[in-house]
């Protein structure tokens, strides 16, 4: 079969954009751990699945807040409702590390701070997590960007970051 | 790049002549070098292919660059 020779280098540019993207992607993924926010691996969590019904006694959903793990590093465990997320409010130290740990205990909501890829949905039976350093000090807006009934417009909640 | 591009449409217009009949004989039979002349110019279809091709590559950049920034 003959190939005309401009179609030779487009088919080999299209093949080696295809796999420097995969490639790119692998390493970002396996390398430097970039995943999307998804199951967590927490303990008394399996397969980063809860009981919707049940957070007041799971762990670590019984006690929603921020909790301390390492120098300048915390767990920011939340529960989002319809329509607004427990706690409310949260004071972040500047420059630190949080990990949330996020679930619904009804519906699909989501949980956004604008300008930052702090970004994800929060499910009911399951736990997403997801991981941002704050740089910058300010009081930072959690919207919920899934629409999930009459009250959606309300549902927010603060992070103060000083 | 341009230059074999004007050459082969001329060579190619060319071979439509019936000029002399071995060079018509030659034209027919598929697989030889004047038949591979007569192939048609795929210079606009590769520009086209290499701007979708840049605009893919900008776009996925763009898109590295702005998730980079707001980590
Ligand atoms: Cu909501």
């Amino acid at each position: 079969m003959h190939i005309h020779r401009l179609e030779k280098i487009w088919i080999g540019f299209g093949l080696a954009m295809l796999l420097i993207f995969l490639l790119l992607t692998g390493v970002a993924a396996f390398a430097m751990g970039i995943s999307p926010p998804s199951s967590s691996s927490h303990e008394n969590m399996h397969h980063g699945k809860v009981d919707p019904t049940k957070l007041q006694t799971t762990a670590p959903f019984d006690k929603p807040g921020l909790k301390q793990i390492g120098d300048n590093e915390y767990e920011a465990v939340l529960i989002a409702y319809a329509f607004g997320y427990n706690p409310d409010t949260i004071d972040i130290p500047h420059g630190a590390k949080v990990h949330f740990i996020v679930t619904s205990s009804d519906v699909v909501h989501g949980f956004e701070i604008p300008g930052t890829n702090v970004n994800f949905m929060a499910e009911p039976g399951e736990v997403t997590e997801l991981t941002h350093t704050f740089d910058k000090a300010g009081q930072f807006l959690v919207l919920c960007n899934e629409y999930c009934g009459t009250g959606h417009e309300m549902m927010k909640m603060t992070i103060n970051v000083k | 790049m341009t230059d074999t591009f004007t050459s082969s449409r001329t060579r190619s217009a060319a071979g439509n002549q019936p000029a002399s009949a071995a060079e018509n004989q030659s034209a027919s039979r598929p697989g030889d070098k004047t038949a591979e002349t007569k192939e048609p110019s795929l210079k606009g279809t590769f520009i086209a292919v290499m701007l979708l091709g840049g605009f893919i590559i900008a776009s996925w950049v763009l898109v590295l660059a702005l998730f980079l920034s707001r980590n």
